[in-house]
Order: structure tokens, then sequence, then C-alpha cells
């Protein structure tokens, strides 16, 4: 079908009909929509974006505490951060964390939610159980973890009592020991949150897709692997994106009430490392320069996650 | 048909959305402004108020304050180990207490420095209260230059807690007053399967302990360079450390020290699990009278070659005192009402009764509901004074300190490998 319509000049043209209402029903709505987004806008480029800036002013100054007077250091904070052995054990730490914590959550958790997804008995409880630990506040879970780890918790206890106290330890105050234990209350309190994830988007996966793969004779393994990943895989690379920036960003709050970054740097992360000097250590200038080798850490993880869940059919 | 809502119309409500989320925000701010600038109201930011020791008493001398001042309103802020941090945030807002209480440590060192808090001189001159404040406490807040930073309230004594009863159980006949008494102690309360020296090897219990056997070795003078410029090879500091792996490896700490905090330090000792504790007084007031009744009080055995002649405590007079902001000094007459109060022989006398808490006043008062804390006040020259090095080590370097503190407690750890660590937690000065 066509229609005639009007142009500026009044002359008339011969067009393809539009495949939706007259142009300028369809323009005013997006305006609106447009308009409508400013506060929001707004909001985000004052709060968002500008502290996103704030970052790399505060990075060239000479900073030394809240109160102390500012000056220009340039380049300076950059030289220092990059020749203090700390932060270079904080790089390796955040490292291993992110080596060690999101491969085995991820990997966990997919499997936790496709066995929550195939309905199971009692799959409905499995769900609240696995939100458990989503729903208890980071310094319940640290207290929960101190009083297993601590030299006369739980763990150490319960050692001593089945003849292997040779094996105790101060875990959270060991240099072998105590980046494990961050790690592993990383992988405790996220691994039931993300099969929950998990578990939601496998729900919305064509149950004909694993039956048909199952009457062609694969297992659950190779439909888990095979079948339902491939078709999620985009889903799975937000899943890790959102893991690995609450790792590196969010991994502060579990060191400073646990560890402490300690004993010496052994558990320093990154992130740890911004909050110790913006606030412990009064060097504020040093702390957001790491803010910003963070920041361009999270940026190329998240393009490399991203190229390597890129769906590929 | 015309959409109702035109692009202008778009605007206004954006607008109007925008105003009204900013709004309560801004009378938020404008009611807090108006509280902290109302001239009778005098806002005091204080450690006390919910769990730290003296807090009960503080209360109920605030609640008396106010009785007898009715035309005034007091606020009480609380916070805990972040009031400075707090503070400061609240200093950049110009909307800062007009009264802190707080200890000189840390990041307090500097607000004098950057006029975040005033020079109290004049008023403790101007109001008379010099004469109250004992002669150690008023050097202890007088900076270089001559300024004193805050009136001075709070001391404290940190003597060595020995339980008696566990020692003897052990068959230890005298409170050990050097290094290799203590070993052999350690060994026998072993052999009972009693930890001797309990320590929060892994916070400022165990920092501040480590800094006083360091210091077994090094004098006032050596000390205080030490900790203010951490450097740790001098002999003395170097012997300090060798003692202190000497002991640490020799069993006198407890178990797994490295890991323990300071109220696990405090729970060992009190039920009895430990002999043995390095506690500062309002520690001590919190000891239980069965524990207390068989505890003694002294200082920390020496080794041969010391440069002191008498077991070591640790003493000091910058406990929590009384700091006026420049917001108080617009209201200074109240301020001056209040620290007035505080200061009466009566209020004093009060926090030393009731809460067992050391003074850095001039007062007769004796606690005698606290034994141990009031052995601790006559230990007097029967002990040897160490410097608590929290006034001179640098900010940047505190809580490095702290951290590096468990590392020294691991048995193990080389001399060489404490001494490092604790000069790399300078590193950033």
């Amino acid at each position: 079908m066509t229609t005639l319509t009007s142009t500026p000049g009044g002359t008339a043209s011969r067009r393809p009909a539009p495949p939706s209402p007259a142009p300028a029903a369809r323009t005013s709505p997006r305006q609106g929509g447009t308009i409508l987004a400013v506060p929001a806008l707004v909001w985000y480029l004052v709060f968002m974006v500008g502290p996103l800036l704030a970052i790399f002013v505060i990075a060239a100054l000479r900073w030394p505490g809240m109160l102390q007077p500012v000056s220009y250091a340039g380049p300076d904070n950059f030289r220092t951060v990059f020749g203090d052995p700390a932060f270079w054990d904080a790089v390796r730490n955040t490292a291993v964390q992110l080596a060690v914590a999101l491969p085995i959550m991820i990997v966990c958790a997919y499997m936790l939610g496709y066995y929550v997804a195939q309905r199971p008995p009692g799959h409905r409880v499995l769900r609240y159980l696995l939100f458990i630990p989503g729903l208890i506040s980071t310094p319940a879970k640290a207290m929960v973890f101190y009083a297993a780890l601590s030299p006369d918790g739980l763990v150490n206890g319960a050692l001593e009592s089945v003849g292997l106290g040779s094996l105790t330890d101060a875990w959270l105050a060991s240099p072998s020991t105590a980046l494990a234990c961050l790690i592993a209350l990383d992988v405790w309190s996220g691994i039931g949150f993300t099969a929950v994830l998990f578990a939601a988007r496998l729900g919305s996966v064509p149950a004909e897709l694993g039956e048909a793969a199952q009457l062609d004779g694969a297992g659950h393994w190779s439909t888990m692997w095979r079948v339902h990943f491939p078709v999620i895989r985009d889903y799975v690379g937000v899943v890790t994106m959102l893991q690995f920036l609450w790792t590196l960003f969010g991994s502060a709050q579990h060191v400073l009430l646990l560890t402490q970054g300690g004993p010496g740097t052994s558990s320093t992360t990154l992130s740890f490392l911004v909050y110790q000097k913006a606030f412990i250590a009064a060097d504020l200038g040093y702390s957001q320069s790491v803010g910003v080798v963070l920041f361009l850490a999270g940026l190329a993880g998240l393009l490399a996650i991203r190229r390597v869940f890129r769906q590929n059919y | 048909m015309r959409s109702p809502l035109t692009r202008r119309g778009f605007l206004a409500a954006g607008s109007g959305l925008a105003a009204a989320t900013a709004l309560p925000a801004l009378s938020g701010c404008s009611a807090l402004a108006a509280a902290d600038s109302d001239p009778d109201t005098l806002v005091v930011h204080s450690q006390l108020g919910t769990t730290a020791p003296g807090s009960p008493t503080y209360l109920a001398a605030l609640k008396r304050f106010r009785e007898e001042n009715p035309g005034l309103e007091v606020r009480n802020l609380v916070n805990g180990d972040d009031l400075a941090q707090v503070y400061e945030t609240s200093r950049l807002a110009r909307k800062e207490a007009d009264v802190v209480m707080v200890n000189l440590y840390d990041k307090t060192l500097a607000w004098t420095d950057v006029g975040a808090t005033v020079d109290v001189k004049e008023y403790l001159d101007g109001w008379g209260l010099r004469a109250r404040v004992r002669p150690e406490a008023l050097t202890a807040w007088t900076d270089g230059e001559g300024r004193v930073r805050a009136f001075p309230y709070f001391a404290t004594n940190w003597p060595v807690a020995y339980n008696r009863e566990l020692l003897d159980r052990a068959g230890v006949d005298t409170i050990p007053t050097t290094g290799d008494e203590l070993i052999a102690a350690a060994r026998r309360l072993r052999a009972k399967g009693i930890a001797p020296v309990t320590v929060g090897g892994n916070d400022w219990t165990g920092q501040k302990l480590l800094a006083q056997i360091i210091q077994t070795f090094l004098s006032e003078d050596e000390a205080r360079h030490v900790y203010t410029t951490g450097d740790f090879g001098g002999r003395g500091a170097k012997e300090g450390i060798d003692y202190f792996v000497a002991l640490r490896d020799a069993g006198v700490f407890a178990d797994k020290a490295q890991g323990l905090i300071s109220d696990s330090m405090t729970t060992q000792f009190n039920t009895r699990s430990a002999a043995i504790v390095s506690q500062m007084s309002s520690g001590l007031a919190k000891v239980p009278e069965e524990v207390a009744r068989h505890t003694e009080v002294g200082g920390w055995p020496l080794a041969p070659g010391a440069a002191h002649d008498k077991p070591t405590i640790l003493r000091t007079y910058t406990l929590i005192g009384f700091w006026i902001s420049p917001n108080g000094r617009k209201k200074i007459e109240h301020v001056e009402r209040f620290l007035r109060f505080m200061y009466r022989p009566e209020t004093v006398s009060r926090f030393i009764e009731e809460s067992g808490r050391d003074m850095a006043l001039r007062s007769d008062t004796v606690s005698t509901g606290f034994p141990l804390v009031a052995a601790a006040q006559r230990l007097g020259d029967d002990v040897s004074q160490v410097l608590l090095p929290d006034v001179y080590v640098p900010p940047a370097a505190s809580q490095p300190l702290i951290t590096a503190t468990s590392t020294s407690f691991t048995r193990g750890t080389s001399a060489a490998k404490v001494r490092a660590t604790l000069e790399a937690a300078y590193r950033s000065v």
C-alpha cells in the first residue's frame, strides 16, 4: 500500500507506507521520553560521572589528609604507587582472588543453577536456601567467618576434637591462609545468589532443547554444557561481569572486617588499598591513583569477559 | 489528538521532579545547620556514650549538666574508632561539633596544625583550670610550638597483670622480673595447659606490647627517635626486637597470638585460660572480682643489659581530652560552662569511683571498687615507664604498624624480618 504525504514545500510525492502510524505521532513520545529522562541524566552526570572524573583529578593531587592543604602532584602519585611493593602485593592478591574465586563461583553456580532449573523435588525450598547468604549483611557474614576461623574458633575446635590439632592455625592471621579465607568468603556468599540468577535464566530455555538432546543420547553433563550453556552464553557473560566487578571493587569490605589487609600485606587487595590509603593512611592522591588503576583494570576485564562470552551463534 | 504533555510540560515536570527530590535533602541540611549554629545548643562529639569504659558515668554527668543549665541544649554525638574520620568530614562541611572528646593519636595529631581545632592554652589559663591538670598531662598535650591541643581528661596506666592463682598452680612462686624467669614460668604454665601471656597479636594491644618490649633497650629519647622516624636499625631497637623474638619463640605468648584480638585477649585472661596480660587500666576495671582477687599487677620483665632498672609499664596522659573546634569558639561561653563542670572535682571523682578510669587531672580519690586499677596507680616508682608510641608515630604509619604486628607475633619470623616489617610500615610517611 502507498500513501501520499506532503513535503515541506507543499509538493506531493509517492513514498512507501511507513510501518507505524503517522510521523508526528511517532516523534512526540520519543522526545517526551528524552525529556523525562533529564532528571535521571542530570543525577547520573552529577553523582556518577562527576565522582569518576574526580578520581582522575585527585590522582594528580598531593593531598595528605582531608583537612590538609592540597597541591598539584602531576604523575608523582603514580610513580609512588608503581614503586611501592605494597601495591604490587595488592595486584598479586587481587589477581589470585579473581583467578580463583571467579571460575569456581561461575562454574559451580551454573551447575547448581542447572540443577535447580530441572525442578527436582524441593526445588522451591532450595531456591530460598541458596539465597540465604545474600540475605545476611556483610558484617554478620564476617562475624560468622571470624567465629569459625579465629584461633579459638570452630574450625580449630573441630580439628582438635578429631585429633588433628597439629593442623590448627591462626587462619585469618597466617600469611599462607588469610587470602584463601577471604576468597572462601567471597565464594560462599556469592555462589548461591549467582546460582539463582542462572536458574532463572535456564528456566526460560525451551525444555524441548534438553529433551531432544537426551533423546539423542546426551546425558545431563552434555546437555548442561553443550546444549544449555551455548544458549545462555551471553547471560553467563553478564553474570561473570557482575561477579568480576563485585570481587574487584567490593573485596575491601571483607578485608576490612576480617584481616585489615594483613598480616603484612598478605591479604591486601587493590580495593582495600584504595580504602586504606584514603581513610587510614590519609594519602588521598595515592589512594585515587590506585583507584584509577582499578578503574582501568575493571574496564579491561569487562571488555575481555564480554569478548570471551560473546554469543557465537 | 494533541498530547496533553507538551515539551514545555515535560520540562516543567522534570524540573518539578528534580526539585521535589532535592528539596527534602536541602531542607534537611538547613535543619541540621540550624541546630548546629543554634546559639543555645552545645554539640559534643564523643567516644563515650555506648560501651566505652566510663560511658555510664559520662551520660550521668551530661544529665546533671543539663539539669543545671536548663536553657542550654546539649547534643551528644557518639562515634567509636571512626570518630576522627567523621569529625574531619564534618569539619570540611564546617558543621563540626563544638567540643570533641577523643584521644591524641593518628589523625588528631594534625588537628591543631591544620586549624581543625583551636589552641586551648588561653582558655585553660583564662578559666583558671591549669592548676587542675597534672603537669605530665599538660606536657603530653602541648605540641612543639607550645600550643595546648586539648583539655586533658583521661589517662591510663598499662601494667602487666599476673594471675597468682594460675602461677601458683603451675609452681611459679614469684612474679617474673627477668626474661629468663618469664620463659621458665611460661614452660611451667604450658605444662599445666595454661596459656602464659595472652595478647591481641592482630590488633593495637599487640602493637603496644611489642613497642613496650622493644623499648627494653631504649632510653626515652631513643624510643622517641625510633617511633618518630621508623628507624629500627639502631643497636637498642635491634636488641629489643631480638629480645621479643627470643620470648616469642620460647613460647611466652599464647598459641596463635598473631590471630588474637583485644577481645580474645581479655576473654582468655578473665576466664583464667591465660595467666598474664598487659592491660590498660580501663581493661583492668573489667576483670571479674573472682579473678581480680588473685591478680597482682607489675611490669614487663627485663633482659640483661636493659636500659631500665625495673620492669616496665606503659603510662599515658593522652587518652580522651576535650578539643574545642572553630564552631565551639563561637559559643565559647557554653564550652566554658561545660568544661568547668567536667573539671569539677566531684565529676572527676565519679569517673574514678564509678568507672575505674585513670584521670589526667589532680584528684585525691582512689578507686575502691576497682582494686587492680588502684594497684596500678600505686605502682609509682616500683616500675619503670616506657613511651606509648602513639603520639610519635606519624599518622600514615599508625595502621600499617598494627598490621605489621601480626607478622611479628608469628612464630618463626626472624628478627630481621620483624625489623623489616616494622620499617616497611613507615614507607609511605
